[in-house]
């Protein structure tokens, strides 16, 4: 089992033992348990289902309670399955703890970056835009050209323009684990990761 | 205190000295080079100081051979030995990006003596309820 759920809290920056700054993004892990594990054999695929946080009983209908009394497990608020990951059965059910990783560990990390509506071409895809002087005049963070004329005749696929940007899953490979503190519970991973604070996080060995 | 404060905290030096800007301070840097270490001293004012908690840093800037030199010290890194204060001045400004501009006896900065109290001490009251109170005390003990 090397994976786990967890939730951004923000960023500062940490000395290493060299004495150098590393800029670190502190992740906590609140509950989060194993409920559930797929097989080749049964489900066509190996997974884990974790669960994470605690669900209100007044929130937990009366399909989910069952489900989750079937596992043994006390309701989570949220669930998410990994695939490839192995977990023992009397793990299931029991609060995984952050020392499952340790120190200069690389993990992959996968959270939903924060939405920016819709955003222009000098954000979405960081195009220069057009000179403020020597006589332009209007279009100063528009696109420009988009393409050529009767060949090919038409906008070449990928483009960049306008439209919804954000709010998407991004997934971020070779993270460093800098720091594990298993007595609260929190992981500090070397630079960013997508979301803003208080976002959900799926943290996994690469 | 939220958790990424508590994280900070813990970065953090105790015994750190109460510098400000305009102060003429030695830092006492620790250099390595390759086996070695030694320890340099850079002597300057403190021209800037930003971030807080963990993240704070100086500028310190010194006239070294003619040449304007600054350099941007993490208050709270292991590799800053030690921050001597040498002397405080009388300052206007929270960035004094003035000096830049001048050289010698016009770059110079009023001196500010004696060294600032760090921190406030209440005087005890001579007279009143409060002072009877105290000395009544101190009689009986």
């Amino acid at each position: 089992m090397s994976a786990l759920l967890g939730k951004k809290l923000g960023m500062t920056q940490v000395f290493n033992e060299k004495g150098d700054c590393v800029p670190v993004t502190v992740v906590q892990v609140e509950r989060c348990v194993p409920v559930l594990k797929r097989t080749v054999e049964k489900d066509g695929y190996d997974a884990v289902l974790l669960g994470y946080g605690n669900r209100k009983p007044k929130h937990t209908n009366k399909p989910l309670q069952g489900f989750y009394d079937r596992h043994k497990v006390e309701p989570a608020r949220i669930l998410k399955e990994f695939r490839n990951q192995d977990v023992d059965d009397d793990a299931i059910g029991k609060p995984i703890k952050v020392d499952i990783f340790s120190e200069g560990d690389e993990v992959e990390v996968v959270g939903v970056t924060k939405g920016r509506g819709f955003a222009g071409v000098f954000k979405r895809y960081n195009y220069g835009g057009a000179p403020a002087s020597h006589g332009h005049h209007e279009s100063y963070r528009g696109t420009g050209s988009v393409g050529m004329h009767t060949y090919p005749g038409r906008v070449l696929k990928g483009m960049g323009m306008p439209g919804r940007m954000g709010g998407k899953t991004k997934h971020l490979k070779n993270l460093k684990v800098v720091r594990v503190d298993v007595e609260n519970n929190v992981l500090l991973l070397k630079g960013s990761v997508p979301g803003a604070n208080g976002g959900l996080l799926r943290i996994f060995k690469s | 205190m939220n958790l990424v404060d508590q994280i900070e905290a813990k970065e953090m030096k105790k015994d750190v000295a109460d510098v400000h800007i305009g102060d003429t301070v030695k830092v006492h840097m620790r250099i390595v080079e390759g086996e070695k270490e030694r320890i340099q001293v850079i002597e300057g004012v403190v021209i800037k100081m930003r971030g807080s908690g963990a993240r704070k840093t100086l500028t310190v800037r010194k006239i070294s051979f003619g040449i304007g030199v600054e350099r941007i010290f993490p208050f709270h890194s292991p590799r800053v030995e030690k921050i001597e204060i040498v002397k405080r001045a009388k300052i206007r400004q929270a960035k004094l990006y003035y000096l830049r501009e001048l050289r010698g006896k016009a770059a110079r900065l009023k001196e500010l003596k004696p060294v600032r109290p760090t921190t406030k001490t209440k005087k005890a009251p001579k007279r009143g309820k409060k002072a009877k109170a105290a000395k009544a005390a101190k009689a009986s003990s």
